[in-house]
């Protein structure tokens, strides 16, 4: 055996180096096995993975850049992004008349306008309810931003505060239009599918809380200025939101629960910013970066401004009766009958921001807040979202209900003696409250459905639309003031129960 | 006598046992008693044996017989060398006669005793008094033999097992192919075994080291197999393997060797997507393993895994040979089938479970071609051809065409319109054209030729190889596709035999020049009074109408004939196998793997291609695209074989670290000075990007499989792998596989032998075990961020970036848990082999995309359902030699199998559209019922969900006909037959498919302008003609009114016809020229052959093939060619 041995140890010798390359590996290798990093890949040239985006100053702020240009992008005729609400409140209160009314073509305005909404079955195809699907799809995006941002170490400390304070407020945003657009609705604020796929509805109450909460945390992340896309540097545009525009939100949201000292005082702080804001001019209100802005949106569509304006503003041709729910041209709608007549005479309002052409023989006015909507004209106006006037009636109305008469007296003024009319002076409450009331419908119409929102805040909905429904020629019910959730949801959320009247 | 035999037995044994004599006297007499009352009592199959010789040793004759019948001899030396010589003349005699009449004259008698026969001096008195049992024999006499195992070509044949039969000793043959047993009876028979070799039984002998020679095995059971990381023999295979060799492959003229493999695997259904060269494979192997993923098997190129797809080169969209699942064609265009060796397919739990998560739709599995010891030889094999069309429908005449328009016209009480029926009003109404004829009947020539240089010592073989392939096509302008390859393989082990090393490349070039449009399309719809495509300038005939612009229907087919598709591939594939045997039956190995593969397009749109009079709108444009994909592949592995207790140890243990990138990118030029600069991208002024692509896959495994072999009668085969793949998300990364098989070879039993003496072999086999699937894409599971695109003015000056699509950490494998039980049989001394094997496949933890409320923030998401897809079948081979004479042999060979796919069960979140498909196989669709023609009115009815007729149904209700396209039941059968130097195969190849789409009409019957223009098959002329009339073909109509009545037609059951066929799919002959001329010209072997693919077919099936089963697409050619093989 022993010479058998030592020629096995020679013939070793001979191929050491290959054996020990092969053992070496062999052994290197079974250790390896199993160990992450050789299933790890990195992402695809073309997208970027959240580990990655949220790692970097520069992908985590065109998140949010990504929440503002999608709000600005979709189409809002037939549209299901949020801005569409200006449209489409307008029609389901009483500001906006449809052309042809129930016979007009399209079938989802009409809707809108008869207020009698028909749960879509499908979340893909436009629906009676395409803010619901794209807005939550936006709170997805806030949801694992925030949860992201909250864990990347690798920002610089100023992105980041200003990041999460975007997200936060944004988040607020949303939730404050689907509350007052559905009631209760379901309160997502993680991206677990898992947890939001089942989840019920919230009670507004809380829905509104979080809201508060999110505001009240994105106050101070915010920077005061406006600051440009790598979220940190000042920018002249006002098309992120900055502490204010949180900060009116705020008082909003404080008003709409009645909260009458904190919207005062967050009103206040807002309007105390005069090195940034003033009441403009009311020509010049709409215009991009004007000082009466606290929040605008930028039209990323190079050859057009505003959306607002180019579905509002009637043509020489006048309204017309447009087919298919998706079809973005055309011009359906123009001011209605009840928002005329709120005008006061001499109303510089009236004058500036409402305009009509002869068309048929008839007469239509058409919201003229936005005025350029030529293709290829210079781009001069942003969309807005957060300004000024608004926060003076919030404060009004604050001071009015906390027996502040004369301070609110004297904010209900500045808005009136900007739209050129004489100051009033109503010496108790509910006919101050009354003269604010009509304030805001003359100065906030066709707005981000400030006047849908008002009627069922202050419980004038049943009375209005009681009225307004024989003139569209419809019938009213108060259940109708929530739009009904898309049944495709109720489907695969079990937990979640329709709106009572659908 | 028998104290001779004794003496020549004894004698190295002398000097250990001094008396042993008397015992072995008795022992042996008491065998041969025993021996001839077991053979007396039972009927013996004796074997056929030949013979003639005039004055031959009988020494030789008798090593024929032992030759002819795989039988040992027995015999002592001494007793038959001083014999004279025997002059015999035995023609196919059995064995027996032949012995008795041979040794009748020299006093020898004979007997056997298993496998060996002994030849013995005849006496009677001796037998008698021998009552010692042999067992104390063996007990009392033990001997040391030493022995070496080589084959013919006296290679060293390592890790033969050597058994002593009827013992439990048994020993393996080392690095150089030695072996030693010890205290082993004397009388000893050892059998050695090795894989690919026939069994070799020999007697124990001491005199010096014994000299084994092993013969290939020419039977099916005994042949090398090849298997997941090593190779067995069908007959000790516990898992379910069919293998293809080179000599299948080499007679079929196909491009691509997917191809060869139809109709001769059974279980495996291959779809020819088109007749191009180049073209589409669809290939299921049992059934749809996955409701919406992935569902091709694993291919492995000599170890080395091999994309199912082509490089990203779909990005312009598929080529015309592309197929729904593959893109450009079918990466196995680019592998030349010459260079294949065996193809190996792998289906059962046992032999695919050890590649774990990419088992699950079966493993094929490609050996290539090596270099074997030798004296360097050459091999050329040259063939050329033609191709055809290999069915063409029956259309309408122009006179059966302008009957039909007329009526048409009648119908809808109009008359033709100048400006768009030019049909009858421009063109001319006299001629008929057969636009088949025109389009498609030309001939596609046919070049092959391949050569091979190969050879080697003891230490190193090579073999070198190279191709060259061309092919055109059917079409009546030059498209061709041109494949150059070359093919190395490098062979060296040390001179110790304990280091290898193995070095293989395939490397190919293709050149394929396609056109951008399918004509068979154009080919069918035709009128057949069109005029000529070219010019009598052979420029394009645009026949302006009266618009100016030209009226063919859908542009001229000459322009679209004039575009090329120009796809270059370089395909690469390589590997590396190096390996040392540290000890004794223990080896370190590891292959080491490379592969790359690229295709770059070029598409360019001439001007000439554009209609003259809207020419100045257009402008030259080209569109280039390019992909590539590389793989490497590491697989280290240790191999352990060992004899215990009596059986055969094998274990294995090995890992898998693979890296896969993707990437391509798509370009579109534009604005062009002239058509002769298309090619180029630096001529265009304006260059778009259109798309990229960019993947990564990562893979990382363990695995290990552990084989136990007692006395080849038991096998027991556990295997279990741990895959870690980058496509899952962090928590499920990984996962683990497993199978456990056994087989029982009872034919080897005693008891069978004697009960079944007809039953040559007998093997009961069954496994079980755990695949999966992980071909759900690249980056599935990942929240990956895209831009937004489409915004031409950025907000704040910056993209936005926004999630596209939800985050999935817990995204996990489908598996596939497969059961499968077989029996294999072989009778008359395997003469008739016969396999049937019985599976169940259950696939589940399904990825599906789920249905989200929107409040998750997207509608879908990939999740696993508990939804249970399931493949049930059974698969049937039967091996028969027919007959087997010197100059004549026959064999067949057929195989028949049967797949049923069900969706056993659903689970929440499935959508509705799935759920109405649980009970059935997942590939119904749910139609209409079409109730034939209104007799009243002449249009289509169908009926309504209460079984009343509409010829306006509802889609939401009335769709309730299930239709299952799939096939029932399909086959091969195969023939062999030779003849001297003559080999004649064929093989049919049969589907049974009730239910397949078909071409009932071009549109609606009547109308001109859909597609290319108006023709139809001729069974729309039993269309109804007035009211009363019951037919299947709705009034003729020129417009569109009947035009929902016709696209209902198309979602009803009148669209499934019966598809089943059966086909010549190939016939050869081959003739090796006598040996007489070989000499002469210094030629190993030299064979003329003739071949010929999809020869002849029987089917119903209306439309051009039911194989490829559309009627847009060229469908498989006829193709037949004449070649010569020649090996120096």
């Amino acid at each position: 055996m022993a010479p058998k041995f030592c020629l096995r140890c020679a013939n070793l010798k001979k191929v050491k180096p290959g054996f020990y390359f092969l053992l070496l590996l062999t052994c290197g290798l079974f250790v390896s096995t199993g160990c992450r990093k050789l299933v790890e890949v990195s992402s695809p040239a073309n997208v970027e993975t959240s580990e990655n985006v949220y790692a970097d100053d520069a992908t985590a702020a065109a998140v949010l850049t990504g929440v503002y240009t999608h709000l600005s992008y979709e189409p809002i005729m037939g549209g299901t992004s949020l801005p569409c609400i200006s449209l489409v409140s307008g029609l389901s209160s009483d500001e906006l008349t449809l052309f042809g009314g129930a016979t007009n073509t399209n079938t989802l305005l009409a809707q809108y306008y008869l207020d009698h909404l028909t749960p879509g079955v499908s979340n893909t195809l436009a629906n009676t309810s395409p803010l619901w699907a794209d807005t939550y799809a936006e709170i997805y995006v806030l949801n694992i931003a925030l949860e992201r941002l909250g864990k990347s170490a690798n920002l610089t400390p100023a992105v980041r505060n200003q990041l999460i304070g975007e997200a936060k407020f944004m988040r607020a945003f949303f939730y404050f239009y689907l509350v007052n657009l559905y009631g209760d609705v379901p309160l997502a604020t993680t991206s677990d599918y898992t947890v939001t796929s089942s989840l019920s509805r919230t009670p507004a109450a809380q829905v509104y809380k979080q809201i508060t909460m999110d505001l009240k945390d994105a106050k101070p992340l915010l920077t005061p200025v406006y600051v440009a896309a790598d979220a940190v540097n000042s920018s002249v545009d006002r098309v992120r939101p900055n502490r204010w525009a949180a900060g009116a939100l705020l008082a909003r949201t404080y008003l709409y629960n009645k909260d009458y000292r904190n919207a005062e005082s967050e009103a206040d702080t807002v309007i105390a910013q005069s090195s940034l804001y003033n009441l403009t001019s009311l020509d010049g209100c709409f215009l991009k970066n004007s000082r009466e802005a606290i929040w605008q949106l930028q039209p990323v569509n190079s050859n057009w401004n505003t959306q607002d304006a180019q579905v509002f503003i009637l043509p020489a041709t006048g309204p017309t009766s447009i087919s298919g729910a998706y079809n973005q041209s055309g011009y359906p709608v123009y001011l209605s009958q009840q928002l005329l007549g709120s005008f006061e005479n001499n109303d510089a309002r009236r004058q500036s921001w409402v305009d009509s052409v002869i068309s048929r023989g008839a007469i239509y006015y058409y919201p003229f807040k936005y005025k350029s909507a030529s293709l290829n004209a210079p781009l001069t106006e942003y969309t807005m979202v957060l300004r000024l006037g608004e926060q003076f009636l919030i404060r009004a109305e604050a001071r009015a209900m906390s027996n502040d008469i004369a301070g609110s007296q004297s904010d209900l003024n500045n808005i009136r003696v900007r739209a050129n009319l004489n100051p009033i002076f109503p010496g108790d409450v509910a006919s101050l409250m009354d003269a604010i009331t009509r304030e805001r419908q003359t100065e906030l119409f066709t707005e981000w459905g400030n006047r849908w929102l008002d009627l069922k805040r202050t419980g004038e909905v049943n009375t209005v639309m009681d009225a307004v429904a024989v003139v569209k020629r419809t019938t009213w019910r108060s259940e109708w003031q929530y739009y009904p959730l898309p049944t495709y949801d109720i489907v695969q959320d079990p937990h979640l129960v329709q709106n009572p009247g659908y | 006598m028998i104290s001779n035999l004794v003496r020549g037995l004894g004698q190295g044994l002398r000097t250990k046992n001094v008396s042993w004599q008397k015992v072995t006297v008795k022992g042996l007499a008491t065998l041969l008693f025993v021996v001839i009352s077991t053979q007396s009592s039972a009927e013996r199959y004796s074997p056929i044996v030949s013979f003639s010789g005039r004055n031959v040793p009988l020494r030789t004759v008798l090593k024929s017989f032992e030759k002819q019948t795989g039988l040992t001899f027995f015999y002592n030396n001494a007793l038959i060398k001083d014999l004279r010589p025997v002059t015999v003349e035995f023609k196919s005699v059995p064995l027996e006669e032949a012995l008795t009449q041979l040794l009748k004259n020299a006093s020898l008698e004979f007997y056997e005793s298993g496998r060996t026969i002994f030849i013995v001096k005849k006496n009677e008195n001796l037998a008698p008094s021998l009552n010692v049992l042999p067992s104390t024999l063996s007990e009392k006499i033990s001997v040391e033999v030493k022995g070496r195992v080589t084959n013919q070509r006296g290679e060293i044949l390592a890790g033969a097992t050597v058994v002593v039969r009827n013992t439990n000793k048994l020993t393996l043959t080392d690095q150089k192919g030695m072996f030693e047993l010890k205290n082993i009876p004397l009388t000893s028979t050892l059998e050695i075994t090795y894989q690919g070799y026939q069994r070799k039984d020999v007697q124990a002998s001491e005199d010096a080291v014994m000299e084994i020679q092993m013969t290939v095995a020419e039977n099916k059971l005994d042949e090398v197999q090849v298997i997941a990381y090593g190779s067995t023999s069908a007959r000790l295979n516990v898992g379910n393997v069919t293998t293809v060799k080179a000599a299948e492959i080499e007679k079929q003229p196909v491009n691509n060797p997917l191809l060869a493999l139809e109709g001769q695997v059974p279980g495996l259904f291959i779809l020819q997507t088109s007749g191009y060269p180049g073209t589409g494979v669809q290939i299921l192997l049992r059934g749809l393993n996955s409701i919406s993923n992935g569902i091709t098997p694993l291919y492995i190129i000599d170890g080395v895994p091999y994309s199912a797809s082509t490089a990203a080169a779909h990005l312009f969209g598929e080529s015309v040979v592309g197929s729904s699942n593959d893109g450009t064609g079918n990466p196995f265009d680019y592998i030349n089938p010459g260079d294949i060796e065996s193809i190996n397919v792998l289906k059962d739990a046992d032999a695919t479970a050890i590649y774990g998560s990419r088992g699950a739709n079966g493993v094929i599995l490609i050996t290539t071609k090596r270099g074997k010891q030798g004296s360097t030889r050459v091999d050329v094999n040259y063939q050329s051809g033609v191709g055809m069309m290999a069915e063409k429908m029956h259309l309408l005449t122009t006179q059966q065409y302008l009957l039909m328009r007329h009526e048409a016209f009648a119908n809808d009480i109009a008359s033709p319109n100048a400006s768009s029926d030019f049909d009858l009003t421009l063109w001319d109404t006299a001629r008929n054209i057969d636009w088949q004829n025109v389009l498609l009947g030309g001939k596609d020539k046919y070049d092959d030729a391949q050569g091979t240089i190969s050879g080697g010592n003891e230490n190193t073989q090579f073999l070198f190889g190279a191709g060259f392939h061309r092919e055109t096509t059917v079409f009546p302008v030059d498209f061709h596709d041109e494949k150059g390859s070359i093919h190395f393989n490098l062979n060296n082990t040390s001179s110790n035999k304990r280091f290898k090393v193995s070095f293989t490349g395939l490397y190919m070039v293709d050149k394929n020049i396609l056109p951008i449009t399918d004509p068979t399309t154009a080919a069918l719809t035709l009128s057949p009074d069109a005029p000529s495509l070219w010019n009598r300038d052979r420029s394009i005939n645009w026949v302006p109408g009266p618009s100016g612009n030209s009226s063919w229907p859908s542009g001229s087919i000459a322009a679209l004939l004039s575009g090329h598709d120009n796809v270059s591939a370089n395909n690469l594939v390589a590997n590396g196998v190096i390996s040392y045997l540290i000890l004794p039956g223990l080896e370190i190995k590891s292959s080491l793997g490379y592969t790359n593969s690229t295709v770059a397009r070029v598409i360019p749109v001439p001007l000439t291609m554009v209609d003259p009079a809207i020419r100045q709108k257009e402008q030259r444009q080209s569109s280039f695209s390019n992909g590539a994909s590389d793989s490497w592949v590491i697989e280290p592995q240790l191999v352990y074989t060992r004899n215990i207790m009596g059986g055969v140890v094998n274990a294995l243990i090995g890992t898998t670290i693979e890296k896969d990138d993707n990437n391509g990118q798509a370009l579109q030029g534009k604005g062009y000075s002239s058509d002769e600069q298309l090619n180029s991208l630096q001529a265009a002024t304006t260059v778009t990007l259109i798309s990229t692509e960019y993947s990564m896959y990562r893979y990382n495994a363990a695995f290990g499989r552990l084989a136990y072999n007692l006395h080849n009668k038991y096998l027991i085969n556990l295997t279990s792998r741990r895959d870690g793949s980058s496509r899952f998300g962090p928590e499920n990364q990984f996962h683990d596989f497993w199978s456990a098989g056994a087989g029982w070879i009872f034919s080897s039993e005693n008891f069978i032998r004697k009960a079944l003496p007809v039953l040559s072999y007998g093997k009961v086999r069954a496994s079980y075990g755990t695949t999966g699937s992980d071909q759900v894409g690249d980056y599935t599971f990942m929240d990956l961020y895209s831009t937004i695109s489409n915004i031409s003015l950025p907000y704040q000056g910056t993209l936005g970036i926004y999630p596209t699509r939800i985050f999935t950490p817990n995204l996990a494998w489908e598996k596939t848990a497969k059961a499968e039980g077989g029996l294999e049989l072989g009778f008359f001394n395997d003469r008739i082999l016969l396999n049937g094997s019985f599976y169940l496949n259950r696939s589940s933890n399904q990825l599906i995309g789920y249905a989200l409320p929107s409040i998750s923030g997207f509608s879908q998401v990939s999740r696993n359902l508990d939804a249970v897809l399931q493949n049930k079948g059974w698969e049937l081979t039967l091996q028969t030699v027919n007959i087997s004479r010197k100059a004549f042999r026959w064999t067949t060979n057929l195989n028949v199998s049967i797949n049923h796919n069900k969706l056993v069960s659903g689970a929440p979140g499935l959508s509705s559209y799935l759920t109405e498909k649980i009970g059935h196989p997942i590939n119904v669709g749910f139609f209409y019922h079409y109730l034939g023609v209104d007799p009243i009115t002449g249009v289509n009815q169908f009926a309504d969900v209460n079984g009343k007729p509409t010829d306006n149904p509802n889609p939401n209700a009335d769709m309730t006909q299930i239709v299952d396209p799939s096939p029932g039941y399909l086959g091969g059968l195969k023939n062999t037959i030779t003849y001297r130097g003559f080999q004649l195969d064929f093989l049919f190849q049969f589907v049974q498919q009730p239910h397949v789409l078909s071409y009932i009409s071009n549109f609606i019957p009547g109308y001109f302008g859909n597609n290319y223009g108006g023709n139809q098959p001729v069974g729309v002329l039993t269309r109804w003609r007035k009211p009363g009339d019951v037919t299947m073909v709705p009034r003729f109509s020129e417009n569109y009114s009947l035009l929902n009545s016709f696209y209902y037609g198309i979602v009803s059951d009148h669209d499934f016809s019966d598809g089943s066929y059966f086909r010549l799919k190939n016939a050869s002959i081959y003739w090796q020229l006598p040996p007489k001329w070989r000499t002469k010209a210094s030629l190993e072997n030299a064979k003329l052959f003739i071949q010929g693919q999809n020869l002849l077919m029987i089917t119903k099936y209306k439309g051009l093939d039911p194989e490829s089963m559309t009627s847009s697409n060229l469908p498989p050619l006829r193709v037949i060619t004449a070649g010569v093989v020649v090996s120096i």
